[in-house]
């Protein structure tokens, strides 16, 4: 998933908004496991470490499943920034009926 | 993954031996049973037999364990990249299976290193089977 990154997305200090960056990871996630699954689930937990700062520029989100079980289903995320890895993000989702 | 090296130079050969015998001979490492595995770009592996020792209640590998194995194959390779004292400041496990026997093995992965931080992951297997992924952040001492 990609996110062009504009004004409206950056905090008081003239970077992206860490939030802006958990919630491309956080789309990228459920869709992969949503294609995978074909089944309605939502994020259980997720743990972001942010590497570097973005200031402007192309996000883009790309996520891999790591384990699927019957009820939750393990997924990494990396976010990159051009060349630039400046996220990588650990989650579990729990697949709902 | 491109390591990005900021706090220091590469170790020299003789430090990273000490480092290699600091881990190998580990009291905690060596009563827990693990063995070196091997070195790759961007961290090392160890590896751990499992025995009857390292069950818990339920005749599975304890999750202390697995957690142990993949901390020391993470300090082990963030301190051969940055060459510094360092340790871990946090730590998150996914346990995806449940293992009773067989030979844990542990890669890490370096994604950044920075002056004071190093964020790195690692995976466990057993055989062809993942079994935990693990994402961490080291902090650097000195």
């Amino acid at each position: 998933m990609r996110l062009a990154v504009r004004e409206e997305h950056l905090n008081a200090a003239g970077v992206v908004h860490g939030g802006v960056t958990f919630t491309l990871a956080d789309s990228a996630l459920g869709y992969g496991i949503f294609k995978a699954t074909g089944r309605p689930c939502t994020t259980a937990e997720t743990k972001i470490n942010y590497l570097k700062p973005v200031a402007g520029g192309v996000l883009i989100a790309r996520s891999r499943i790591v384990r699927k079980g019957s009820r939750l289903v393990v997924a990494r995320a990396e976010v990159h920034c051009g060349d630039v890895h400046v996220a990588e993000v650990l989650s579990t989702f729990v697949i709902l009926g | 993954m491109m390591v990005s090296v900021t706090s220091s130079p590469a170790p020299s050969e003789e430090a990273l031996a000490t480092i290699h015998r600091s881990f190998m001979t580990s009291p905690f490492n060596r009563l827990v049973g693990i063995e070196f595995g091997g070195y790759h770009e961007d961290g090392v592996s160890l590896r751990l037999p499992v025995g009857t020792e390292h069950q818990n209640g339920a005749g599975v590998v304890h999750g202390g364990v697995i957690l142990t194995l993949a901390d020391a194959a993470l300090g082990f390779g963030i301190a051969r990249t940055v060459g510094n004292r360092c340790t871990t400041a946090e730590l998150k496990i996914n346990y995806l299976r449940p293992v009773v026997e067989g030979v844990l093995e542990a890669r890490s992965h370096i994604i950044r290193a920075g002056r004071k931080l190093v964020v790195a992951r690692a995976e466990v297997h057993c055989g062809a089977k993942q079994v935990a992924e693990v994402l961490t952040t080291f902090a650097v001492l000195d």
